[in-house]
């Protein structure tokens, strides 16, 4: 297994693409980084009001502590989970996709069957990357976050304390991702090709976050709330917000969260876990299941 | 054990069309075995059962003494294959993508310049996959089928887009593979190569062995005789078609075709002596294996 995985970390870690969506994913934090820090400092000034019950000068102290530590650290978790769903979406359905349109999965079938240990794996490798991809983007929020705060005369350093709390919000940040890149992962095995896995997994993205299509159904209360809460988005919010609230942040105020709706956490991990088991389980059946080779 | 490749009865249904059918193959330890058929005959779903990646309908495949549908990994282990194109990562180079097989295969990286060497990619090893010719990439997809040592070499058109000289090591290599103990199954549409290395062939159409056996012995087969006469061709012909061993006899312009055992040239000699029909010319046809092909797989 450990060589499976040094063969998929090679593919993944020479692959120019993963490399190319770092680099815009990173441009695009500096960006919200520097977006947050210019809506902080201007705020009053501009009278910008995100709409939510919070006074004004609360919400403005919420965007200053996005862009100073240990709130910096929130701010790069809350893209990690946000953005980073998209760029983690791509990059498993690139992933495997492409061992179809290259016809190299048949290459490595035809040397090492268990397919089973193939998927595993290759999702070990893009979790492992993923985990490598938020290290990264952490030290360049905390660079950005440095000279940002070098603008305003000081920069807040983080405690040790702060520090310490960074490896659970990586792994709550991963367990996030995880549902999607596994919901990714079956679209792809299911078509075998890289767009249906792409089309899939964004598809279910846009759907649950951009449209909120499933956030309707809280609004009708009662049975449709508890079945909001089962779905992948609600429970992925209460870890969110858990990883903002580690670092002092409080989304609540800037966005229309109702805190006291979301799932317990212990119950979030639990339904993202089936979750992941479903999609885990499906994808490995469809794998081991289908012949790899055409007719001829 | 003798069989290195045994299948039975395999058969592979995709809906309604039945790609292969009741495939009864043995393939010996040390012999370079053609497979021959046209197009969509079924031979790469042949390969892809043989592999364990295409699961047969009915039937077995059993490869190196296991069958490949319960215990493909440990064949595998011992079995190279350079299947249809060679599929490799663009973004590698020669020497990375090796690289990712020999990891796949548990096996160190050292071996990897090894095989590069051997197929004569070692100059281009750092160059990346999608920049290679089509006769480099059979070579990067030669040297992966040889990196784990493999007992038994299963190739797909292994010469194919290679130039006159580049055909020409290969097929040599081939031969060096077969001499050195290893077995060789050729899967190829250029029948005078298949010609020159092969020991046995089998001919598929429509999923269906048509004709299999020693590559001479097939050629042999069919219309086995030329004969000329010096007298009346017609009599001749008459006689021949009367004599109930021998399967057929066709004339073809002033020459008449023998479908008749070769060793039994002589006794056709005496027939025709006892009707006064001197015999001008009898030997034994020289079919290619092409013109073979084209009759057996003609519909």
């Amino acid at each position: 297994m450990l060589q499976l995985f040094r063969a998929e970390w090679l593919k993944l870690t020479k692959r120019p693409m993963t490399w190319i969506l770092l680099a815009i994913f990173l441009a695009l934090l500096v960006l919200q980084l520097a977006s947050q820090f210019f809506i902080a400092h201007l705020a009053s000034a501009l009278g910008v009001d995100s709409g939510t019950s919070a006074p004004l000068e609360v919400q403005q102290a919420e965007w200053l502590r996005r862009t100073s530590f240990p709130g910096l650290f929130g701010s790069v978790f809350s893209h990690i989970n946000g953005l980073g769903a998209i760029f983690a979406v791509i990059m498993a359905a690139g992933s495997l996709g492409s061992e179809y349109s290259w016809g190299t999965l048949r290459t490595h079938l035809a040397r090492n069957p268990n397919r089973t240990s193939f998927f595993l794996a290759k999702l070990l490798a893009l979790l492992a990357l993923l985990v490598v991809g938020m290290v990264i983007s952490l030290l360049v929020g905390s660079v950005v976050g440095m000279l940002l705060g070098l603008l305003v005369g000081g920069v807040n350093w983080p405690s040790l304390g702060d520090l310490a709390l960074l490896p659970l919000a990586i792994l709550r940040a991963l367990y996030v991702l995880l549902p999607y890149v596994l919901l990714t992962l079956c679209f792809t095995v299911l078509g075998r090709s890289l767009l249906v896995g792409v089309a899939g997994g964004l598809l279910y993205l846009v759907a649950d976050i951009g449209f909120g299509t499933l956030a309707t159904l809280q609004m009708l209360g009662g049975l449709w709330q508890q079945i909001y809460n089962l779905t992948i988005q609600q429970n992925i919010n209460t870890l969110v917000v858990q990883n903002s609230h580690a670092f002092g942040l409080r989304p609540e105020l800037l966005t229309p969260l109702d805190l006291a709706s979301m799932p317990a956490p212990w119950l979030a991990v639990l339904i993202i876990a089936v979750y992941c088991v479903s999609f885990l389980a499906t994808a490995i059946y469809l794998l081991r299941k289908r012949d790899v080779a055409g007719a001829g | 054990m003798d069989a290195v490749i045994l299948t039975e009865g395999l058969t592979k249904r995709f809906g309604e069309r039945e790609a292969v059918a009741d495939l009864n193959l043995k393939v010996h330890a040390g012999e370079i075995f053609g497979f021959l058929g046209p197009n969509g005959a079924g031979k790469s779903t042949t390969i892809g059962m043989l592999l364990g990646l295409v699961r047969p309908t009915a039937g077995r495949a059993i490869v190196l003494g296991y069958d490949m549908q319960l215990q493909p990994a440990p064949a595998l282990k011992s079995v190279g294959a350079m299947i249809e194109v060679p599929a490799f990562y663009p973004y590698l180079s020669a020497r990375d993508n090796l690289r990712v097989l020999a990891r796949v295969s548990g096996l160190p990286d050292a071996r990897v310049d090894a095989v590069l060497k051997m197929v004569e990619l070692h100059d281009r090893a750092r160059d990346p996959f999608k920049s290679f010719s089509q006769g480099m990439r059979q070579r990067l997809g030669l040297a992966a089928a040889l990196l784990h040592e493999p007992q038994l070499i299963l190739l797909d058109e292994p010469t194919n887009g290679l130039d006159p000289a580049g055909q020409h090591e290969i097929r040599a290599l081939i031969r060096t593979l077969a001499q050195s103990g290893h077995t060789i199954f050729l899967s190829s549409h250029m029948l005078s190569e298949v010609e020159q290395l092969c020991d046995r062939v089998a001919i598929l159409k429509a999923g269906r062995v048509i004709a299999e056996g020693n590559v001479a012995e097939l050629l042999r087969r069919g219309r086995g005789l030329l004969l000329r006469v010096a007298g009346d061709a017609a009599v001749a012909l008459e006689v021949l078609r009367a004599t109930p061993w021998i399967a057929a006899v066709e004339q073809q312009g002033d020459a008449l075709l023998l479908d008749a055992p070769a060793e039994r040239a002589a006794e056709i000699s005496m027939l025709l002596a006892a009707k006064q029909i001197a015999v001008a010319e009898l030997r034994t046809n020289e079919t290619r294996l092409e013109d073979f092909f084209l009759e057996v797989t003609k519909s």
